[in-house]
């Protein structure tokens, strides 16, 4: 079922547009992250959709109500900002009780609402001090209680976990989504942070200069990412690049001509797919680390290559391998120590290239 | 007698910068209690910590930029805890980079050589050669304002590189990137030490930058080294939960339990599970810490399997990262590919003890398995 739905909206600023004919939409208990670099128009779909921001054209809807004209505090929607906006003169205790205080909620149920809620983000130590004796991730966690705190049909949580450290990033990921799931929330949640998104979510929405880029499964948008923008920015180590122009090789195949080398794009990959308007034009192949394998030098299309330098991270290292002057990041079992200026050889997972045109980023294969 | 004694000073040369005891207090704040490490020439020491783990005082003493409450400093077998800053011979990069705003990247980077007096020709092929290695050659004419964070961290790391001398400390210096640019930046790093054979000291809280660029690491934490080694060293054998759980990501899953023996085999117990070990083991309370690659999902029970409740499900990048609830414990681990689970399904989970380090009450390391 659908629980808010965006149609065509936009969002003007004067002359800038900061939200371009954008449409999606949420599931009920659906965990639902968007995603990009700053300014591309995350937050302000999130304050749009709060109500904080008046859209300039398009329609929201929220379980089937359209809430253009409804007011912020008049939408059943719960909020935590990155910025906390909590009371300064109440305890961490009161600062999570008091939207239950408004609803006339017994003091019992209160109590054990504030209590479990503490205990998820990790907050009991904390509860008797007011926010200015806390950190800013402290503080974070106690915006991030107030909000869930709450009964509402929807939750938006802008960078909720931007200002806490590393360990606590990680561990509140796993609570954030136990507490969606578990009791069945809808969640819409902004960061910049493309790990966060894949670690999270049900389905991630990439937006970029203020258009939706790819909305999709953290599978989807890591396997098949639909422009050379996605494949860039998801994925960490990231996606190896390599330009060149899609030419045909001698043997009458497809390949990518970069400089005096020729990757010949697999058959298989090929197969029932019609490049030929593409030929000549200039081309971005794009092949992930993990789907780049080392190989002998008598495998069929071996890749000859120099180490340029390599890092051992215990289980797994990174071999940065120069191959003309392109430079190709792939992830190799550790154990073996690679020299500098060592001869390599690798090809790719034929499966896994991706090719992008050049001029407008759109994937062709 | 006469090569012993050459071998001798041979191997102390390669000990470039040596701290031994070294106490430093703030007020009644006590820094550094008893810091000891080496720095080996034409290595790259990394000194890796949590913050608060005293790493930037460390590298503050050794520029002689902080004194220190006791203990010796010696930089080629020679005590400096006396010498001025700008006698030690050491170039200090810290985590925020100072360019001068209105000069050229040509003239950050040569501001150094000219207080040098060094000839003009030499210094332009000495700035032409680091700019070249470090990618910002296009750059050279632009001013710092002109470009973007990634190229102006590049300059501040040219700036600390271009000056020749014995010992680069570097404080941080590619916290500021962004994760892409940090992946394309370590390796150029580590091209660059390796081929120029540089000796630094680097100071990081990102167990994956010390794994990387480290020929030794230093493990830090309030102020106390926790292990120093190579970096095979601390990953396979982590003197302490501490160290164990510092490297690695997930970090190093830990249930506790003890040894007991049972028919003359030492066997590893943890509320209703036993696991026959192999090896012959001390009995009483453990630790037994087991790294998430060493976790696999089990068809069926049988040996060496445990049953687990999935806590939560994501992704990260080609794998499936998993928490679950392993007795009253939470583990962690990636699977390959894509896999999805829900919270509170069961599974079953087989681990793999090669490599699995059993740690005593006190959370030290008494022995690592299957070695």
């Amino acid at each position: 079922m659908e629980k808010l739905v965006l149609e065509n909206v936009y969002k003007n600023y004067g002359e800038v547009e900061a939200v371009k004919d954008l449409s999606f939409s949420v599931n009920d208990k659906e965990f639902l992250t968007i995603v990009g670099p700053s300014g591309c128009g995350k937050s302000s779909t999130l304050r749009m959709i709060a109500g904080l921001e008046v859209i300039s054209s398009g329609n929201i809807y929220l379980d089937r109500q359209k809430i253009n004209s409804i007011r912020a505090r008049d939408r059943d929607i719960a909020l935590a900002f990155e910025s906390y906006a909590l009371y300064p003169h109440l305890t961490a205790y009161k600062n999570l009780a008091f939207p239950l205080q408004t609803k006339k909620t017994s003091k019992k149920e209160i109590a054990e609402q504030v209590e479990s809620t503490m205990a998820l983000l990790h907050l009991e130590k904390y509860q008797n001090m007011k926010p200015g004796a806390l950190s800013g991730g402290q503080q974070q966690r106690i915006s991030l209680g107030r909000a869930l705190i709450r009964q509402a049909s929807i939750y938006l949580l802008d960078e909720p976990l931007s200002h806490l450290d590393a360990q606590e990033r990680v561990d509140l990921r796993v609570q954030l989504q136990r507490i969606q799931k578990l009791n069945e929330l809808t969640f819409i949640l902004v960061t910049h942070d493309q790990l966060e998104a894949l670690a999270m979510s049900d389905r991630i929405l990439v937006m970029h200069e203020g258009r939706l880029q790819q909305l999709g499964t953290p599978e989807d948008l890591y396997d098949n990412p639909a422009n050379l923008f996605v494949a860039d920015f998801i994925g960490e180590p990231p996606m190896n690049f390599a330009h060149g122009t899609l030419a045909r090789s001698t043997g009458g195949r497809l390949a990518v001509r970069c400089e005096e080398k020729v990757f010949d794009l697999p058959q298989r990959l090929i197969s029932g797919k019609d490049l030929s308007r593409h030929l000549n034009e200039k081309v971005v192949m794009g092949v992930r680390p993990e789907y780049i394998h080392l190989c002998q030098k008598t495998r069929s299309g071996a890749i000859p290559g120099s180490v340029y330098s390599y890092e051992d991270l215990g289980e797994i290292g990174y071999l940065m391998a120069v191959c003309n002057s392109e430079k190709f990041l792939i992830e190799v079992e550790s154990g073996y120590q690679y020299k500098i200026h060592e001869e390599v050889f690798f090809c790719f997972d034929e499966m896994h290239i991706c090719l992008f045109s050049e001029e407008n980023g759109e994937r062709i294969l | 007698m006469e090569t012993e004694e050459r071998n001798v000073s041979e191997r102390e040369n390669q000990d470039l910068l040596v701290l031994k005891q070294v106490y430093k207090n703030y007020g009644k704040v006590e820094a550094l209690k008893g810091v000891s490490i080496v720095a080996k020439k034409g290595e790259c020491l990394v000194i890796l910590g949590p913050s608060g783990a005293g790493k930037t005082t460390t590298l503050k003493i050794i520029a002689g930029l902080e004194d220190v409450k006791s203990g010796e400093i010696y930089f080629k077998n020679r005590l400096l805890n006396n010498l001025e800053p700008k006698e030690r011979n050491v170039a200090m990069v810290f985590e925020t980079y100072a360019l001068y705003p209105h000069i050229s990247v040509f003239d950050n980077l040569a501001s150094s050589l000219y207080a040098l007096k060094m000839e003009e020709e030499k210094i332009t092929e000495r700035v032409r050669e680091i700019a070249m290695m470090l990618g910002i050659y296009p750059f050279l004419n632009r001013r710092p304002g002109f470009l973007s964070g990634g190229q102006r961290q590049r300059v501040a790391l040219g700036r600390a590189l271009i000056k020749p001398v014995d010992l680069y400390l570097m404080d941080e210096p590619i916290a500021h990137l962004d994760a892409k640019l940090r992946y394309q930046m370590i390796g150029e790093f580590k091209h660059l030490q390796e081929t120029l054979k540089i000796s630094i000291i680097y100071v990081t809280h990102d167990w994956r930058e010390a794994m990387s660029l480290g020929n030794h690491i230093v493990v830090l934490n309030q102020g106390k080294v926790e292990q120093y080694g190579t970096k095979e060293d601390i990953f396979r054998k982590p003197r302490n939960t501490f160290v164990a759980q510092m490297i690695g990501d997930p970090p190093m899953n830990l249930l506790s339990g003890r040894i007991e023996t049972e028919g003359g085999r030492s066997v590893f117990k943890t509320g209703k599970i036993a696991f026959t070990l192999k090896e012959t083991l001390a009995q009483g309370e453990r630790i037994l810490g087991i790294r998430s690659s060493k976790i696999r999902l089990a068809a069926t029970s049988g040996n060496n399997t445990l049953s687990a409740e999935v806590y939560s499900c994501g992704k990260h990048g080609m794998n499936t990262v998993v928490s679950m609830k392993v007795g009253e414990e939470i583990f962690k681990t990636e699977f390959r590919g894509n896999q999805r689970f829900e919270i509170g399904q069961k599974i079953s989970i087989q681990l793999d003890f090669a490599g699995a380090c059993i740690f005593n009450e006190d959370r030290e390391l008494i022995r690592v398995l299957g070695e």
